[in-house]
């Protein structure tokens, strides 16, 4: 315990360390007071969210590391040239992890049945509606609606109830369909077919909802060919339009439009982007784990869920740089300037740290009945 | 619940190894931009003899089209499209 406590102790050291020394270096040759402020705030935020006592929220330490890294890469990005830019990126992650325990206590209060499932589907439904509810909305709920809809076919699969959650699955891809959204749609319809393989026990039912899915796409591709038309592909790619600047050029744009993932190559190089992606896949590797060690089906397909919607969309932003996906580019998880994804992206943190929360608790049960015993 | 672990162990395993490759394949793609020597290499090899294309009666492939980093009188681009990674 003392060896973990330390090692845990080493890891925070050392980040908080490298954020603000790499904020503090363009502060001082800037003089930026933003710059200052965040080589102050980020490494507090961080040392305050991995030392919180574990019985506060029951963080899943490992995997928030990750994403709070890759917070701060995302703040650090903008940084050197466009400091308002930076300090605009750390509020929206700090307004987000709000939603990191507020993911965490509604999976502590959220109990697998039929009505809840239902509830939550209907709460999906109306979620990912709402372009058509309120036309005038500027940014999309389509990644908060999938994840209720991942927390109702869960809680359908795990009651045994897989036509239902191939009922609600197949609703929810057609509202996304409908809306255009391609890139949540297709996300969601490689998290929906695995979730239903690996926790429907059943190849029947997935081969159904593969089949299903498959037939929805077909079908929405003869009503709008022009939506996968090369030329409408071209102009709605955000990353086809950024110039290819060398670093020392980069300082004299006013406002980046391009994906935080290809600014932090741009402004810090390869060493640096390595390191984002690497930390994606520790977070999916913890998630994983997680997942592989729950004693509920319910637990086990949601944690596998989470994993594929932030691997997917991983997997769809890395494919959209070489424009091997037929749909605009999708931001790497947890560099995107996007307050709806961010929201939602730690909102899904937070399960996965309530699942890990719950692994533990069931743990310590079985040590606590084994010491009865013997 | 041991179908479902071993399910999940085989999708993890898939999505690790397609998030691997999908980044080694940018890397691919930045490292290698289309004036590569090592891809004039490729060329040669993968390009038809001159006796073989007569025989055919011209290049009909559409990858043999001028303008194809496969066509024989290709002329490479002078930047890559994309420079993510800044090699």
């Amino acid at each position: 315990m003392k060896k973990h406590a330390s090692r845990r102790f080493h890891v925070a050291a050392v980040l908080i360390l490298f954020f603000s020394v790499s904020f503090l270096l363009p502060a001082s040759r800037t003089g930026d007071a933003r710059l200052y402020l965040l080589a102050a705030a980020v490494p507090g935020c961080m040392l305050l969210l991995l030392f919180l006592p574990s019985g506060v929220l029951a963080l899943d330490r490992p995997s928030l590391a990750a994403a709070l890294c890759l917070c701060g890469l995302g703040i650090l990005a903008p940084a050197a040239v466009l400091p308002e830019n930076a300090l605009s990126q750390g509020m929206r992650c700090l307004a987000a992890l709000f939603f990191l325990m507020a993911g965490t206590v509604l999976l502590r209060l959220f109990r697998p049945s039929l009505p809840v499932a239902v509830g939550s589907s209907v709460c999906s439904f109306v979620l990912l509606a709402c372009p058509f509810l309120f036309p005038g909305l500027d940014f999309s709920m389509s990644e908060g609606g999938t994840i209720l809809l991942l927390l109702s076919v869960s809680a359908f699969l795990s009651v045994r109830a897989r036509l239902p959650a191939l009922i609600v699955s197949m609703s929810g891809l057609l509202i996304l369909l409908l809306q255009e959204d391609l890139p949540s749609a297709a996300i969601w319809s490689i998290t929906c077919i695995l979730v239903f393989w690996a926790g429907s026990g059943s190849g029947l039912w997935s081969g159904i909802a593969f089949l299903g899915i498959g037939a929805l796409f077909g079908l929405w591709s003869v009503l709008n060919p022009s939506m996968l038309a090369p030329s409408a592909l071209s102009s709605s790619f955000p990353l086809s339009g950024f110039p290819v600047l060398p670093p020392e050029e980069i300082s004299e744009v006013s406002e980046f439009t391009d994906s935080l993932f290809v600014l932090i190559g741009k402004q810090y190089g390869f060493i640096f982007l390595l390191c984002a992606f690497l930390l994606l896949l520790f977070l999916l590797l913890r998630g994983a784990s997680i997942a592989l060690h729950t004693r509920k089906s319910f637990h086990a397909s949601l944690a596998l869920g989470v994993i594929l919607l932030i691997g997917t969309r991983a997997l769809c932003f890395l494919l959209s740089l070489n424009r091997l996906v037929p749909f605009p580019a999708v931001a790497f998880p947890f560099l995107t300037d996007s307050l709806p994804d961010l929201f939602a992206q730690f909102f899904l943190l937070g399960i996965l740290s309530a699942v890990s929360a719950q692994n533990e608790s069931d743990l310590s049960e079985d040590i606590h009945l084994s010491m009865i015993t013997h | 619940m041991k179908i479902q672990r071993f399910r999940i162990r085989i999708i993890s395993v898939l999505l690790f190894s397609s998030l691997i490759a999908a980044f080694l394949l940018d890397i691919g793609s930045a490292w290698f931009p289309s004036d590569h020597p090592i891809l004039s290499v490729i060329d040669s090899l993968v390009s038809p003899s001159e006796e073989s294309v007569s025989e055919k009666g011209g290049p009909t492939d559409p990858a043999l089209s001028p303008g194809s980093i496969l066509s024989p009188d290709a002329t490479p681009s002078a930047e890559p499209e994309y420079d993510v990674f800044g090699l």
